[in-house]
């Protein structure tokens, strides 16, 4: 099924919620392994993102302008002895679609624990 | 760090799929997995436990998704979802196309009522003048177009170029036939390849190299099987519609690239900053 353009899947939401709360620990730029621990600590879950998915999704949330990415300084993974690293950070966009995502989510949640509610 | 065979396995997967694609996207995901692998490896070393069944997993469950990125990678954007461009260059080289496309139309019509009186009388100068302009007018616009995206073609529409210009010039020396058939179907068949490759980047429909590649397909068929094109009515009008996929597709694509050059997508997307 094709998606609505600019709607987030929750696989996106959660990259865009782990940035920003990444973001929010003083961490700007999370490359794709650390936000893909960050989303696994957050849901509790027992493995990582695939990598197909997580690098498919990050793809996608760039093109839509949430997320933007640099290449780090390609001495720094030389230094370290592993490969080059490529470093994501939200855009005000993706920060405010995140946003908008989360509030649209509780929206259609209230009513529903509204209605499970004993009178 | 990175000598687990599952990481192998990941590795190679990443290296089979990515095949084919513009070197700098194709390095940028390379990379960037191989530092997930590091990463991964570097984690799972640490708390002392072997990534490898972790891996594999993550190998196993991504590779739809890995699928379909990479076919989107390949397909090319819809022309009309971009957006278009006009300059005076491809205002220029539409118009060309499409004046040539109608030109070679309008003989093709008359060259099915007359026959080979075409080649004499009053009307001999303006079916030279007619061929001319096909033979000229569509590698030019062809190239052309080629042109503006050439740092996204490969040997093959070079290729394809080259098969064209032979083909064009054999139709417009060759009045009379005389010339092997397999060197007027380099014509239709350079077309296609370059303008199939041209429109790998959206900038042309699909729809005009798979129109020229049925002339060209028709035309072997007809060489293999003897059939004339031309001779008596029934064999001209079979001729004009072996060539009317080829010149409608002219005519398509002039008037596509005369109302403005879609402007493809910047193909450093992905890349390294």
């Amino acid at each position: 099924m094709r998606r609505k353009a600019g709607s987030l899947v929750p696989l996106e939401v959660s990259i865009l919620g782990a940035a920003l709360e990444l973001r929010s620990r003083g961490i700007n730029e999370a490359h794709g392994f650390l936000l893909a621990k960050h989303i696994r600590e957050g849901r509790r879950a027992r493995r990582l993102t695939a990598y197909g998915t997580l690098y498919k999704a990050l793809d996608r949330l760039e093109r839509a302008g949430y997320l933007a990415s640099r290449w780090e300084d390609p001495q720094l993974a030389a230094d370290d002895g592993r490969p080059r690293r490529r470093h994501y950070r939200v855009t005000m966009a993706g920060e405010a679609a995140h946003a908008e995502t989360i509030a649209s989510e509780r929206d259609e949640a209230l009513p529903r624990s509204a209605a499970i509610q004993p009178s | 760090m990175t000598g687990s065979p599952a990481a192998g396995l990941v590795r190679a997967w990443v290296d089979l799929y990515t095949r084919g694609l513009p070197a700098e996207l194709r390095a940028a995901r390379c990379d960037e997995v191989a530092d997930d692998l590091w990463c991964e490896q570097a984690e799972a070393a640490t708390l002392g436990r072997s990534a490898g069944v972790d891996m594999a997993l993550r190998l196993l469950f991504g590779m739809p998704a890995d699928i379909t990125w990479r076919l989107a990678q390949t397909r090319p954007m819809p022309a009309e979802t971009l957006n278009r461009r006009s300059s005076m260059n491809s205002r220029a080289l539409g118009l060309l196309a499409l004046a040539a496309g109608v030109t070679w139309a309008v003989w093709l019509s008359a060259f099915v009522a007359i026959g080979a009186e075409i080649w004499s009388g009053g009307v001999a100068p303006w079916s030279i003048v007619a061929i001319f302009l096909g033979g000229i007018g569509f590698p030019l616009s062809a190239i052309g177009l080629a042109y503006q995206v050439q740092d996204r073609l490969g040997w093959l529409s070079a290729l394809g170029a080259v098969m064209m210009v032979i083909g064009a010039l054999v139709a417009m020396t060759d009045s009379t036939g005389a010339a092997p058939a397999i060197l007027l179907l380099l014509f239709p068949l350079g077309s296609a390849i370059l303008l199939w490759e041209v429109s790998g980047t959206g900038f042309v429909s699909r729809v005009v190299p798979i129109a020229q590649a049925a002339t060209a397909v028709a035309l072997s068929i007809a060489g293999v099987v003897g059939l004339p094109l031309d001779g008596g009515p029934a064999e001209r009008a079979t001729g004009a519609l072996i060539f009317a996929p080829f010149v409608l597709s002219w005519i398509v694509l002039g008037v596509s690239v005369a109302r403005g050059v879609p402007q493809p997508e910047s193909a450093g997307r992905g890349s390294p900053a």
